[in-house]
């Protein structure tokens, strides 16, 4: 017992330094004889610290490095502004604000005269029950808050200021009490909680939607008491034959559900240009359901619908559907080809028939998998793409029968009354909503490894997110942004946000120079001819 | 029952709107403008008469009751809801006498939880007194502090101050109003409504 007392401390300090000098030696002869990177044969041990500094790198960045209005695809700032929206219904903020007013941009013309609260047309005759927290208190290591039950108020349109899809050309239009929404996102790609508390959270909210994503109805989408846009993809899952066509009776099938209220057919989207893949070990009994497909077996689907290749065959199969299922049909699409796009107005003014809303995919779209050159370089970002299509369908006389629904990072109140500025009725939001179910931006969507059971279907994970609190963010969130848009048009001296116009915009460029939308759009229009000019010229050789 | 209600617009008035279309009254308030008068109707109310100076003479006519929400006065504006209108409260309640109007429910703006110098500023109990003393079968309501949430329909009337009252839903403020109205047992009486546990209707057997 005395020696081991005598010897201990010394045992334990020679452990201490050996244990990790000896580790120490064993990197650096097996980095020093390995083959594969030049870095540590040449530096055995720095090297390792490279690896380790590009593990951690984001998380470092996020957290300690990166300033507020940093980050990309979104900052700082703007994460939190969803978090804290969701959490604690909290959208003040002090000291002003942080974005950079030297860079270029667009802002809202306010007006010397802005409504009153009293002046706003804002139905919130029907409140909201939800779940929002308070802090109790803030600790450098700890915060004590606690949930409480409130009552809050929805921010609806009013009736006669709804937005109505397919009135008029269909037997049951779609009308919607707010203008923000949720972008397409399928059963699969979000796991079943975070579909099912963005389904809840939804219909709590209410005046929304739900767009469905291409992967089908699942029960997950049906959980909550919100209305669908069904999305319709090339792989037509959910309204397929064994066979692989589109199968007309599980068509009429899906419209008979009372909360689809409206279809989405997703032409060649910037993200999804490769088409789809779908493994067969993911294509789970429930999945195959869905989808309509065979349960183990892979699935690819190709990057357009090969049922029609052109506008004229696509309008028809439109005008069918809306024949049979009685309900709005709209179709998504990315903007690049802008001479196309002129052609298919042009078809729409000649035929009488199209779409009763277009949904634009900006660019800068994307909530999952894609590949790099894709997400970055194909399809016009929204504000430009937006209002191109605008003015084209004004130009061509349709724009009363088409509806247009923006997306691309437009996640706050002024963002979306930019869109809505700009010529958009409606805003539908995905990654914003993934955030208020818990998504911290890890980047991993395409991994099914998501660390807080968002982008994933790993049991495991998901069981991380819970539902029952999940879904009152979602709410939280959605009322906030209809209460955000009050206060802009209330700002910009209008009753409502549906009156938001191009006039209430501006754009200042880098110089301070100012532009209104009208004429960026003349300034594009002149380009493109200029380029047709160029365009004549004989070919380079 | 056609029942005028004062500060219909309000937080806790919106509730009594609500309530007395649920229960089959017919609930007439005013508004400044037309915008919200529209907002008032989709609430609940039957009618909104439209006014920017306070002129309800030809709205109370016909009604059967007032519900007086105090603090509750169109020219007074956001920035003086605590602070009473006693005077606005008198043209009313002798245009109220005028047209033969005898059933008052008044909520008063002083809280349940406010000390006696608190509950004096601003003469939030002046108008109350004038109530009591004129010819109207009167119920005055003072209640712990209103907030946005769930009602539950349950209530505690209490007798003397309690040094901290927990906050009560506006809702649950609304439905005592509304509750009163007919329940003569709080006739000529003064509430003090706190949240508890009793259904509405069960605490008031006990005032």
């Amino acid at each position: 017992m005395g020696k081991i007392t005598k010897y201990l401390p010394s045992a334990l300090v020679g452990s201490t330094i050996a244990a990790p000098l000896a580790y120490i030696a064993y990197i650096y002869q097996k980095d020093n004889h390995q083959k594969q990177h030049a870095v540590l044969r040449n530096f055995p041990l720095l090297g390792r610290v490279r690896y380790m500094a590009e593990h951690v790198g984001p998380e470092l960045r996020q957290y300690l490095f990166s300033g507020d209005n940093e980050g990309l695809p979104f900052s700082r700032m703007q994460y939190q502004d969803i978090v804290k929206a969701g959490k604690y219904n909290e959208r003040l903020i002090g000291f002003g604000s942080s974005r950079n007013f030297a860079e270029d941009g667009f802002y809202i013309r306010n007006s010397l005269f802005p409504k009153l609260r009293t002046e706003l047309k804002i139905d919130n005759s029907k409140k909201v029950t939800t779940y929002q927290y308070v802090v109790d208190h803030e600790g450098l290591m700890s915060r004590k808050e606690h949930r409480e039950e409130v009552l809050t108020d929805p921010y609806y349109l009013r009736d006669e200021d709804a937005v109505v899809l397919g009135e008029g050309y269909c037997r049951q239009p779609f009308r919607i009490k707010g203008q923000v929404g949720m972008s397409a996102m399928s059963y699969g790609a979000l796991g079943e909680n975070a579909i099912t508390a963005l389904s809840k959270g939804l219909g709590i909210a209410g005046g929304t939607w739900m767009n469905t994503g291409e992967g089908g109805i699942s029960d997950h989408h049906l959980a909550g008491d919100t209305d669908l846009i069904m999305q319709i993809g090339p792989g037509l899952f959910g309204v397929r034959t064994p066979g692989g066509e589109f199968s007309w009776e599980a068509f009429k099938e899906k419209a008979d559900m009372e909360k689809v209220k409206a279809f989405e057919v997703k032409l060649a989207q910037g993200a999804k240009t490769r088409g789809g893949h779908l493994e067969g070990q993911k294509v789970t009994e429930e999945i195959a359901r869905i989808r309509l497909i065979e349960p183990g077996k892979t699935v690819n689907s190709p990057n357009r619908f090969t049922e029609y290749d052109s506008f004229e065959k696509l309008f028809d199969f439109i005008e069918e559907m809306r024949e049979v299922g009685g309900k709005p049909v709209g179709m998504k699409i990315v903007v690049g080809d802008v001479e196309g796009l002129e052609e298919m107005v042009q078809i729409m003014k000649d035929s009488g028939k199209g779409p009763d809303f277009i949904t634009i995919d900006g660019g800068e779209g994307g909530t999952g998998a894609t590949y790099q050159e894709l997400a970055d370089s194909v399809g016009l970002p929204i504000l430009t793409a937006l209002p191109i299509v605008d003015e084209l369908l004004r130009q061509y006389g349709v724009r009363d029968r088409v509806k247009l629904i923006a997306s691309g990072k437009l996640i706050t109140p002024d963002k979306i009354a930019i869109a809505l500025s700009m010529g958009a009725d409606l805003v539908n939001i995905a990654r914003g909503f993934m955030i208020s179910v818990g998504c911290i931006m890890a980047g991993v969507c395409h991994t099914n490894t998501c660390p807080v059971g968002v982008a994933t279907t790993d049991p495991d994970l998901q069981d991380g997110l819970v539902v029952g609190e999940k879904m009152y963010r979602v709410a939280n969130y959605v009322m906030s942004l209809r209460a955000g848009l009050f206060n802009v048009a209330a700002a910009a001296g209008v009753e409502s946000p549906t009156m938001l116009e191009r006039k209430h915009l501006t754009h200042k460029d880098i110089q301070g120079r100012i532009s209104s939308v009208g004429s960026m759009i003349h300034k594009i229009e002149q380009e493109e001819q200029e380029e047709k000019d160029v365009e004549d010229l004989p070919a380079k050789n | 029952m056609k029942v005028f209600v004062f500060g219909g617009g309000g937080d806790v008035g919106e509730y009594v709107l609500k309530k007395l279309a649920a229960e089959n009254h017919e609930a007439i308030t005013i508004a400044e403008t037309e915008n919200r008068a529209e907002e008032l109707k989709m609430i609940g109310a039957a009618d909104v008469c439209v006014t920017k100076d306070y002129d309800f003479v030809d709205a109370i006519s016909g009604c059967e009751a007032i519900i007086y929400i105090a603090g509750a006065n169109p020219t007074a504006g956001e920035n003086r809801n605590v602070l009473v209108d006693k005077e606005a409260v008198a043209r009313a309640m002798e245009e109220a006498r005028t047209q033969g109007i005898e059933r008052v429910v008044y909520l008063s703006p002083a809280r349940v939880d406010e000390s006696a110098e608190s509950q004096d500023t601003g003469g939030k109990k002046i108008p109350e007194e004038l109530i009591k003393l004129d010819v109207f079968t009167y119920t005055v309501v003072y209640s712990s502090r209103g907030v946005h949430k769930p009602g539950k329909g349950t209530i505690d009337v209490i007798t003397s101050p309690r040094k901290k009252v927990m906050e009560i839903p506006y809702e649950d403020v609304a439905a005592v109003l509304v509750e009163s109205l007919t329940n003569k047992a709080t006739y000529n009486k003064t509430l003090k409504v706190v949240p508890g546990n009793t259904p509405i209707e069960n605490a008031f057997k006990s005032v």
